[in-house]
This record gives structure tokens, sequence and C-alpha cells, in this order.
């Protein structure tokens, strides 16, 4: 499972290739040999009901949970690997951090870890926040912040520690429709102008169908289908799509 | 960006350490608590030299700066238990320890710094509570408590913490905060009383009659550093009672099974699955 790392031109064309990833908790097959493959520069959405396996899979990329079987490759580096992790952001379905810190301090703490240097931070944090609407907030306390307010925060935590891979866990979840239409400007933003590939678990199928370029569906640990957006038959709708698929193989 | 150890990522969560203490709630606490602590305490023996100075019994005035020591060290050890406890279970509950560690860290890195941050914390209010302890002494009886050997004593109550904190945040991976509380209160009697027990003896002297309470005393006394000895160690630096140590012995023996508790807890850790 560890062997292998090197990295070839097919590697490259994909963000996350997973081959036959298993996981147990216990007896319990929360992952039950997942396949699956997210093309470098695109929105993803990982769809399914609850505890399909979704937050699991997102966090064996990254190193969080442990899986006992397969292999998970991000930009051709296996997860295990640091340099795998140097590349992944992940923002969990609530930011939390310290409510004490500001959000330049929450901003300044994560580019530091990330090992980007002082020399180019006070500007790339400028620009950061700017693109994440938060420069006229950054003197405020997170605890002061909207869960809207603290997701972009989260965002921008991800940014300046030069991920090119944003894995984000409901990310819709608690946002009112403006703060909902705000971030998906945003993640449409991150892709086009900055070139990132977004990875997003969600429930929320009306927002994934506008936003998303792929998706894969899966069910107790299994992917049951994986296509583009755009491969939808014209009047079959994601929910559609979605809700067949689920049906029937159930 | 290379994976080595980096010191500035190093810094990072040392200082986030720091900060996440200095900020929380406990801090300001146990701040204002040692502060009255160490005026009710100063009074107390006071009131007690006093009584039996009157009474013809003994002269005790000149055992009023090992009284104060004393209670300073373990009012120390209680803090880095509650540090020790609280610096890797409160990010584990919170979920930031999710967050922090989807970055590109090495878990031992974390736990390493997130030791010597509460470590640091720790050692600043030990200080601060010789300094008061030492203008009130002045002030009180125009003594200078603060000399050469309260200094000495520094570094050996220092290696008492990081121990001590060290084992709480083993014991904190595995039940909640209150039950890690009391065990490392418990683990640390044991051990202190273990090392008081078996310091004078070698060990095959020891081995010659087990009974149950002799194995874990053992077990205590050479498995884990000797935070008894070093603290009674501290202590006669203060007041002038100095035990024999082997430092050839002491010094490798505390090293190796703080790597040993540290490599314990990276190994706990690295199973927690977040």
């Amino acid at each position: 499972m560890l062997e292998g790392t090197e990295v070839t031109a097919k590697d490259q064309e994909y963000a996350i290739e997973a081959h036959g990833v298993h996981k147990f908790y216990g007896t319990t097959e929360a992952l039950a040999g997942l396949d699956l493959q997210v093309r470098a520069n695109s929105i993803f959405t990982l769809l399914g009901p609850n505890g399909a396996g979704k937050t699991t899979f997102l966090k064996t990329i990254l190193g969080l949970v442990r899986f006992q079987r397969g292999d998970i490759r991000v930009f051709g580096k296996l997860t295990l690997e640091l340099e795998s992790r140097a590349q992944v952001g992940y923002l969990p379905e609530r930011f939390y951090f310290y409510p004490y810190y500001t959000v330049l301090d929450t901003v300044t703490f994560f580019m530091a870890l990330n090992g980007v240097h002082k020399k180019s931070s006070s500007e790339m944090i400028e620009k950061t926040l700017e693109l994440v609407g938060m420069n006229a907030l950054s003197k405020r306390r997170l605890s002061t912040l909207s869960k809207g307010q603290l997701q972009r925060v989260g965002v921008a935590a991800l940014l300046v520690g030069e991920k090119k891979l944003l894995l984000l866990d409901e990310p819709f979840s608690g946002l009112d429709p403006l703060g909902t239409k705000d971030f998906k400007e945003l993640i449409h933003k991150l892709k086009v102008a900055e070139g990132k590939t977004i990875f997003i678990n969600s429930h929320g199928l009306a927002e994934m169908e506008k936003i998303a370029d792929d998706f894969a569906i899966i069910d107790k640990g299994k992917c049951l289908a994986q296509n583009s957006m755009k491969s939808l038959l014209p009047g079959v709708t994601l929910e559609d799509f979605f809700t067949t698929t689920i049906r029937g193989k159930n | 960006m290379q994976y080595s150890v980096q010191p500035s990522v190093l810094y990072a969560l040392y200082t986030n350490t720091i900060k996440k203490e200095i900020r929380s709630k406990t801090i300001i606490f146990v701040f204002l608590l040692n502060l009255g602590l160490i005026f009710v305490v100063n009074s107390g023996i006071d009131l007690v030299i006093k009584s039996v100075e009157e009474q013809n019994l003994m002269n005790l005035s000149g055992q009023k700066a090992a009284v104060f020591y004393f209670l300073i060290n373990i009012w120390c050890t209680v803090l880095s238990v509650i540090f020790g406890v609280d610096c890797i279970k409160s990010d584990l509950e919170s979920g930031v320890a999710s967050v922090l560690m989807a970055q590109p860290l090495r878990r031992w890195w974390y736990l390493l710094m997130r030791i010597l941050g509460a470590a640091t914390i720790v050692f600043g209010h030990y200080l601060l509570s010789l300094l008061l302890a030492g203008i009130i002494f002045y002030l009180t009886d125009g003594t200078n408590q603060l000399n050469l050997q309260v200094i000495g004593a520094l570094g050996a109550t220092l290696l008492v913490n990081i121990a001590v904190i060290t084992l709480s945040a083993v014991i904190s991976l595995s039940v909640n905060k209150l039950v890690a509380f009391i065990m490392t209160m418990v683990a640390c009697t044991i051990i202190s009383l273990s090392n008081q027990a078996f310091i004078a003896d070698d060990l095959m002297y020891h081995l010659k009659s087990l009974g149950l309470a002799k194995v874990v005393g053992l077990t205590a006394h050479y498995l884990f550093p000797r935070i008894g000895m070093w603290s009674t160690f501290a202590s006669g630096l203060v007041t002038g009672k100095t035990p024999v140590i082997n430092y050839m012995w002491e010094l490798p023996h505390y090293g190796v099974t703080l790597l040993g508790l540290f490599c314990l807890l990276a190994f706990l850790f690295s199973r927690k699955e977040l």
C-alpha cells in the first residue's frame, strides 16, 4: 500500500485517485473498496445519504483516519506522505478555531504552519482576505463572526497555505440563502481564478448541480456512480439521478 | 517546503500553545488563586511559628522558607497536571486537533510543542510564585530568600514539571479530563512514594522479596521519570539539605524514561482518529 510513489504524467491529471479503499470501524465497514478519481482543476462533489462514508473518505485523504486496505493518491503522492498533505486543505463542516484569535491572527498562524515565509506574508494575507471578502473584518475576533464569515476565514486559512486541493465538508450547511450564494461564488472563483481543485461533500443536490463539474454517489462505502454533470440527460436533474441510483441499488 | 523539522513551524505551534493557555479562563483563575494562597499561607505559617515559639517548643523561624517552598512545589505539580491534561485533550474535544493535523505537520511536532508550551506556562507560574514569596519575606521579615540555591532548584523543578505534563497528556488521551486529573495525581503520588522508598538501595536488594505493592512501586521507580526524587532534590537545594544524587545515573534515567513516555504519547496519539 505504501509502495510506488513515483509521479507520472498520468498521475498529474488527477487530483485524487482512490483504489479499493477499505475502512472498518470494528466490524462495520465504512468504506467497502471505494474507487474514485477526481480531475485536477475541477469542482467535484461527493454525494450520498447520511452514513454513506463521505466524511470518512474525506478524512482518509487527510490521514486523519487510517484505512486498512487500498491506496489514495493526491496529485500522485500517497496520502501518508507529508508532501501530499501540503497540497491539501481541509474545511470541516463547522470551522472551529480559538475564539479569541482575530481573523488576521488565524490566517497568519496557518500561514506559519505551512512554512510560508514571512517576507511575502502581509501582501499574501491581504490578497487572500480580499479574495474571501474578509479584509474589512481582519481585526475581528472569531467569536464575533457568523457561520458564513467563519467559513470564509477557514477558506482563507487554506489559501495562505498555498493548497492545490481544497476539501470542503458540507460547506453550505447552516448558511442562509445569501451566505450560500456568496460562498458558491467564492468556490467558483477559487477554481477559475486560482486554479484550485475543489472537492465538496454535500447533501445539497440543487446547489451542487449548479456549481460542480463532476460528481460521484456513494452508499455504504461503495461508489455507485461517477459522472460528469454534463452527462446527465436533458430533463434529468441531479436529484432524480441520485434518487434512482440510491433506490435502484437498494 | 522541506519536511524535516522546521524551527518556524515549531515556534508557531509553541507560541500558539502559550497563547491558548494564557487566553483561557483557567489561567486567570489559577493566577488569582495562587496570589491568594501565597498571602494566606504566609499568614498561616507566621501564626503557627508564633504560637510554637510562644510555648518555647522549638525555634521554627528558619523553617518558613522550607514550608513555603514545599507548598509552592506541590501547587506547581497540581498546575502541571491541570495544564498537561488540557494541552492536547482540549484540542481533541473542540475539533481544533483535526484542523491542525490536516496541515503538513508531523504529529510529534505538535505533541512536543504542546508539552513545552504547557511547561513554560507552569514554569512562569512557578517563577512568579517564588518572586511573590521573596517579596513577602522581604517585606515581613526583612530577609532575602531569593538566593543562588533557589535559582538552582528551578532546573530540577522544570524536570519535574515536564515529566508530570507528559504523563498527564498520556493519561488524558484515554479518559475524560476529570478522571485524567485524578489518575495523574494518583500516579504522581505512587511514583513519588516509590522514589522515597527505593532510592537508597539497588534493584537486586529489592528483588529479594517481592509482593504486589513492591512490584508496582519498583515499576513506578524504574520505568517512570523520578519526579519524587527531583522534587526532593529541588527542595533540598533551597533548605540546604541537598540529597546526594548520582548524576551519571539519574540524568540519563530521566532522559530515557521521559523519552519512553513521550513515545507512548506519540503512539497513542497516532492511533487516534480525528
